[in-house]
């Protein structure tokens, strides 16, 4: 089973757009992950029934029992994420803000700090409409632990993968190179890297190389929306080229993937045959590298 | 002093062009430092090509064994609630990439054996041009801390703008702990999204996180198209309001693939200064 992921440092560059087309391509042979957890986005374009769903709980949360707080203060000050504060003469813990360290139960010689296993969100398996498997996931808002829970789905996929016999785990990448997406990356057999071809996305495609490289994953590049800054474009192809990194497609920026996506197509049913015809040219490819 | 974060869940929806754009219409009128939140991928510069004039180095705090006081008792593991600390029979060691910097560890040692010391997350740079100052955060290679980063971004004063009447912040995408620890103690927060299911779906997570917040809010459809309808319907429906549209034109595409400001543009310019109007009218 080969793990491949799907990513481009900067958002937007097309990352779900370009997984939703291999998941109909790799059909039963791919287990899709949708990675980016607190902007999960995938299963809007492809999942059919939701299968399973499960509690993600990590960590634990800090409450103030108001009742026993006799208002010392010692745990504001022991705090390090300013998640205490004072209001109306008793102390309570901003939910967002607590990182779960208990430092503040140490101080507390009241007893008066609660500890909650924390629920920072769901995941679910489902099938998709075009016979893959699906497993993504909720991030409650604003919660912590992303880089845990996309270790944890990508582990379910891995499971379900194993059951089924699919020969891809595909995982559509989280934005940035932070945590989230260090976890998506570790491990992985293949970078397709979704490079936007403007001086951000190509600025932040090399920020994303920098980690591929650290890790030793073997990377390929799309380029995605061309044709709007030729100049940055050929100068990118280079840095390509002299960093050994095959460049397997270059899809031009046209309006209508955003009409696709308002009708909850993928951009292979497209009506420009240009289009259409790129797309098959990276799937054949990729099929020589999978 | 008025924060403003430029905030959206989904990536790629304007947020930096929005940002860069409305700090330059802002600096007309009032003294503003833009902020670069998003550590991972800053890319504010590209744009404005400011000079860089001061970079500082951003460090946080993860514990230092002093081996000669250290029993080994195994206390400060047992109390890290992020297993970043295993002890076994003379043996101690820390994963840096788990710690979160709490310093329970150093408060529950009994043999005072756990000092702290500087772990580097990346660095903070400082640009001026003739209007505004901008003040960068970019987190290193294979660092996991971004909020942490994002803390101390905020909390560096401005080097050449004295007094400033105005921040504003580049948010990074997304809806978990970086985007709040961006969000914290601003005035009012854009939310910039686009007429799409990704759009209206992950605007909806970061309402959560605003509503939570207790922030005011407004939206910003870029992109905009004959499918608004799909953001305006929600905004209705949530009371937040719309306060600016960028259409969907290939010649806004280029200006920003290139690295290029909108606010040249007549067009556009006005509708930046509407934006600006209605924001502060707002607050």
């Amino acid at each position: 089973m080969k793990e491949i992921i799907i990513a481009s440092g900067k958002g937007g560059a097309g990352k779900t757009g370009f997984c939703a087309v291999l998941c109909t391509l790799l059909g039963k042979n791919a287990v899709c992950v949708d990675a980016d957890v607190d902007a999960a986005n995938l299963n809007l374009l492809v999942e059919k029934n939701r299968i399973e769903g499960h509690d993600f709980i990590s960590g634990y949360k800090a409450v103030i029992n108001t009742q026993v707080c006799n208002g010392c203060g010692a745990c504001e000050a022991v705090c390090r994420f300013d998640a205490i504060g004072k209001l109306d003469s008793k102390y309570s813990i901003d939910e967002l803000s607590c990182e779960g360290c208990g430092a503040c139960r140490d101080v507390c010689e009241y007893n008066a700090i609660d500890w909650h296993a924390n629920h920072c969100g769901d995941w679910f398996i489902s099938d998709t409409k075009f016979d893959s498997w699906l497993v993504h996931a909720r991030l409650n808002p604003g919660g912590e632990n992303s880089g845990k829970l996309v270790a944890e789905i990508r582990r379910a996929a891995k499971q379900l993968g194993s059951r089924i016999k699919a020969d891809y785990i595909l995982i559509d990448g989280p934005p940035g190179i932070g945590c989230p997406t260090i976890s998506a990356l570790t491990g992985t057999d293949l970078l397709i890297m979704v490079a936007e071809a403007g001086i951000s996305g190509i600025h932040d495609s090399i920020r994303l190389l920098e980690i591929a490289r650290q890790f030793q994953i073997e990377t390929v590049c799309i380029m995605n929306k061309t044709g709007v800054n030729v100049d940055a474009e050929s100068d990118f192809k280079e840095f390509l080229k002299t960093n050994n990194i095959p460049l397997i497609g270059e899809i031009p920026f046209n309006e209508e993937f955003m009409m696709l996506l308002n009708q909850q197509k993928t951009w292979l049913e497209t009506k420009d045959p240009a289009v259409k015809k790129t797309l098959e040219g990276i799937w054949q490819n990729l099929q020589v590298i999978l | 002093l008025i924060k403003i974060a430029i905030a959206s869940g989904k990536g790629g929806t304007g947020k930096t062009t929005l940002a860069v754009n409305l700090a330059k219409i802002i600096a007309e009128r009032s003294k503003v430092v833009l902020y670069d939140l998003d550590v991972e991928e800053p890319n504010c510069n590209l744009f404005l090509k400011m000079t860089e004039f001061n970079q500082v180095v951003s460090n946080r705090q993860i514990p230092a064994l002093n081996k000669d006081k250290c029993t080994y008792c195994g206390i400060c593991s047992q109390k890290c609630e992020f297993n970043a600390i295993v002890v076994a029979n003379n043996y101690f060691e820390l994963f840096p990439q788990l710690c979160h910097s709490c310093g329970r560890c150093i408060n529950v040692c009994p043999s005072g054996a756990l000092a702290e010391r500087s772990d580097r997350l990346g660095e903070i740079s400082f640009y001026e041009n003739e209007v505004l100052e901008l003040v960068e955060g970019k987190l290193d290679i294979a660092v996991y801390q971004s909020k942490t980063l994002i803390h101390d971004v905020k909390l560096r004063n401005p080097q050449k703008v004295v007094k400033p009447e105005v921040v504003l912040y580049d948010c990074p995408p997304g809806n978990s702990c970086p985007v709040v620890e961006a969000l914290k103690g601003v005035d009012y927060a854009v939310l910039v999204t686009e007429p799409s299911p990704f759009g209206l779906h992950d605007l909806a997570i970061s309402v959560e996180i605003t509503r939570q917040m207790q922030l005011a809010q407004g939206v910003v459809i870029n992109r905009s198209s004959d499918h608004d309808d799909i953001i305006e319907n929600f905004c209705r429906d949530a009371g937040i309001p719309i306060l600016a549209k960028i259409p969907y034109r290939r010649e806004i595409a280029e200006k920003c693939a290139r690295g290029e400001l909108i606010d040249s543009i007549p067009e556009y310019r006005s509708m930046l200064q509407d934006l600006m109007d209605n924001i502060f009218e707002k607050l």
